[in-house]
């Protein structure tokens, strides 16, 4: 027994020194992760800079409740993720509807806008989510003042093999979104991940030896911009029977 | 504790970057060369980490060398470098979170990164504390040594940059296959060669040599046919 004492008083201090540092550091990790959603999320619309606080000032956040279909006002910090692991302030997802398997979806989530001079839309940056492979991925889309054609798409959290379905952060891959077209005349998403290159404008280059990824994408992108995610929202916005 | 002479410290510290080099001669530590040399800066946040771990991990398990069975060894060198790596990689998610990103999974592989395993294992738990605090470093500059030198020959003539400073003319093409890992496999070898042409002591000896080609003709037995 007595052998014993020092190895296990080296693995308790181990322990101890382990927590601590990574209580201490908790603070400046979440700053970083929280600077790195703000570079995707003004990466996804297309600008690339050093200064992210000045660029995300020009951003006007807005809410869209699900439930109702409206924009609405929330004051402080809102976190649409943690929310939606939350009973209170989310709904669960009926079976039939729930293509991104998410289970749960929070009822409101942000939207990010930047206005021209005259007051209209220019871009928006939608928030999305969906399971791959491994696991959820995390990103961004973002749509031009017409609220149709694809501007860009960035992740910034997924799990998929680095090779194949990592291929989603490729700068190859994502070029291909620009410029795509989501809804067809009638208002329906037809945007999807192909298999192969990719010939129509609602179509996106298949990534190889990564179908279910590819597969993962188009579902999110079907659950998100369809009927149950911001569709509505972004019609009457279209429309302009919403002023944002 | 016996004071350690000048000498022996610069033996302790010099020896692994050439003569007993971790990677070079001793072939350890290989996946990390491989996968984390295509930026200088990556590179060097690399070396850094793998240093201070091996560093740390040969003095506290010297520390307690006498006191730990020998059957469970194993598992309290593991905790000891596992508990140093976990706390590398927090800080750097914290301080360098770019590159901590770029690192990935290889600051976690530093725990089974058989340089912190073996001098753990080889000098730490035969050697007083300083000394083998002293080898631990010595190797991680041996190990930083080679793959500062793979980053820099991959990074120059494989993106044209170094430190992420453009110093090929802008009209050098990508050279995508130093930018893969396979191109360390190759860079690692010809330094050996180099090396080991200059110090001839670490060639090893030839257990499997090729028969010299004879050309007697060989004489071939007659199968006696019977029946």
């Amino acid at each position: 027994m007595n052998k014993m004492i020092i190895p296990l008083i080296a693995c308790i201090a181990c322990a101890v020194i382990v927590s601590v540092t990574a209580v201490s550091v908790r603070p400046e990790q979440n700053l970083n992760i929280e600077n790195e959603k703000k570079l995707k999320i003004l990466a996804a619309a297309g600008i690339v800079t050093n200064e992210v606080d000045k660029e995300f000032s020009k951003i006007e956040t807005l809410y869209i409740d699900f439930i109702s279909n409206q924009l609405i006002q929330i004051n402080g910090n809102y976190d649409h993720i943690k929310a939606s692991a939350s009973a209170e302030s989310s709904s669960i997802i009926p079976k039939n509807q729930d293509i991104a398997i998410l289970k749960r979806r929070e009822n409101v989530a942000p939207i990010y806008v930047w206005y021209s001079k005259e007051e209209q839309i220019e871009k928006v940056v939608l928030p999305i989510r969906g399971y791959g492979l491994w696991g959820t991925l995390y990103g961004y889309i973002s749509l031009d003042a017409d609220l149709n054609t694809v501007k860009g798409i960035e992740y910034y959290d997924h799990k998929e093999t680095p090779g194949l379905g990592g291929e989603v952060d490729s700068p190859a891959w994502k070029s291909d979104w620009n410029g795509k077209k989501v809804y067809n005349s009638s208002g329906e998403v037809i945007l999807y991940v192909t298999k192969g290159p990719s010939s129509e404008d609602y179509e996106i280059d298949g990534i190889s030896g990564a179908t279910l990824t590819s597969n993962g994408v188009t579902n999110m992108i079907r659950y998100w911009l369809g009927e149950n995610g911001y569709g509505p929202v972004l019609q009457q916005l279209r429309e302009g029977s919403v002023k944002a | 504790m016996k004071a350690i002479s000048v000498k022996e410290t610069r033996k302790l510290l010099f020896t692994p970057i050439v003569e007993n080099n971790p990677i070079a001669l001793q072939i350890l530590g290989i996946c990390s060369a491989l996968a984390v040399t295509v930026k200088m800066d990556v590179t060097l946040i690399m070396c850094i980490a793998l240093t201070s771990v091996v560093t740390l991990s040969n003095l506290f398990i010297s520390i307690i060398r006498h006191y730990i069975p020998d059957s469970i060894r194993i598992i309290v060198q593991m905790t000891i470098i596992s508990s140093l790596v976990i706390i590398v990689d927090e800080l750097l998610k914290a301080y360098a979170y770019e590159a901590s990103k770029q690192l990935s999974v290889f600051v976690g592989l530093i725990i089974t990164n058989c340089i912190v395993m073996g001098r753990a294992e080889a000098y730490a738990m035969k050697n007083p504390p300083i000394k083998s605090m002293l080898d631990g470093f010595g190797n991680g500059l041996g190990y930083s040594f080679v793959l500062l030198v793979v980053a820099a020959i991959r990074e120059i003539f494989g993106s044209g940059t170094f430190f992420g400073m453009q110093i090929m003319p802008e009209s050098y093409p990508v050279n995508n296959f130093l930018l893969l890992p396979p191109s360390s496999f190759i860079i690692i070898g010809i330094m050996i060669w180099v090396i080991r042409s200059f110090s001839k002591s670490q060639v090893e000896e030839n257990d499997n040599p090729l028969k010299a080609h004879t050309f007697k003709p060989l004489k071939v037995k007659k199968e006696v046919q019977s029946g």
